[in-house]
């Protein structure tokens, strides 16, 4: 017969197991000011640490949130705050930027021409989002005239 | 839209000349902010033509892809006149700078051979 202590420590253990397998998400809003998207960026690399991420990883990760609230900030057309939503489950970093900018059309955006780059260089510009697709593992981008959303996954 | 802030980002840049070699020692951050100091800083080492120009990322504290860019300008001016942009010490910044192509258009010792 089981006991009440095995009965107890069983259900304890499996609620447990079962909170560890549960996401961690927290959101972190800023106003658009370059600079102070060092803060959840900090938050972020921390929590990619925590996860597993290799250095190597966590830096990509770090680089491409960078790229990601910079363009927000620099896009904003209002004080409104830019919030970084950052969701970590067992393998997978999901990491969203959300701003109220303009908007723009993913799709309009060309993959950067290297042979133009050797003779004239950037000029003017990033590579912003190619640096973001480059870095993570996968992105989705929802843009409209009120605001746009960056999703970026990295996986272990 | 980005407004000034005590928060914002800062960049030093000191010099060190050796004939015509002259070596940029960057600390801090290369964001949106210092970019246009950045360019500012490094243009007259480039017109006073030195045969290479390094810039030292080892105090880098933090790319965005605008800074990078800018760098890119610089080695494509230097290499139009005959000189040459090095950068050196890139560490944890290597692989944005290969995704960017810097190794392309500048001397980049740590990108020989990088494997992204």
């Amino acid at each position: 017969m089981e006991s009440i202590g095995e009965s107890i420590g069983e259900s304890i253990g499996e609620s447990m197991l079962e909170s560890l397998e549960e996401p961690v998400t927290f959101r972190i809003a800023i106003p658009p000011i370059e600079g102070v998207e060092d803060v959840p960026i900090a938050a972020v690399q921390v929590l990619a640490s925590k996860m597993g991420f290799s250095e190597d990883r966590v830096q990509d990760i770090v680089q491409a949130l960078t790229e990601a609230c910079v363009n927000s900030i620099l896009y904003s057309v209002s004080d409104a705050d830019i919030e970084v939503m950052a969701k970590a489950e067992p393998k997978v970093l999901m990491v969203e930027v959300s701003d109220r900018g303009p908007g723009f059309d993913p799709d309009s955006v060309q993959s950067p021409d290297f042979e133009t780059m050797v003779e004239i260089g950037v000029k003017s510009g990033g590579f912003g989002i190619h640096m973001i697709k480059a870095l993570v593992d996968k992105v989705e981008i929802e843009s409209s005239p009120e605001g746009t959303t960056i999703r970026m996954y990295a996986f272990l | 839209m980005t407004h000034s802030s005590f928060l914002q980002d800062e960049l030093k840049i000191s010099e060190q000349v050796d004939g015509d070699r002259v070596l940029l020692k960057l600390e801090g951050a290369l964001s949106v902010t210092t970019v246009p100091s950045f360019r500012q800083a490094v243009q007259p080492y480039l017109e006073k033509q030195y045969a290479v120009i390094v810039l030292d990322f080892d105090g880098v504290t933090k790319i965005v892809s605008r800074g990078v860019g800018a760098a890119i300008d610089m080695a494509v001016q230097a290499k139009k006149q005959g000189s040459k942009l090095c950068i050196e010490k890139v560490g944890k910044y290597a692989r944005s700078l290969y995704i960017q192509g810097v190794h392309l258009v500048a001397e980049v010792p740590e990108l020989e051979g990088f494997e992204p």
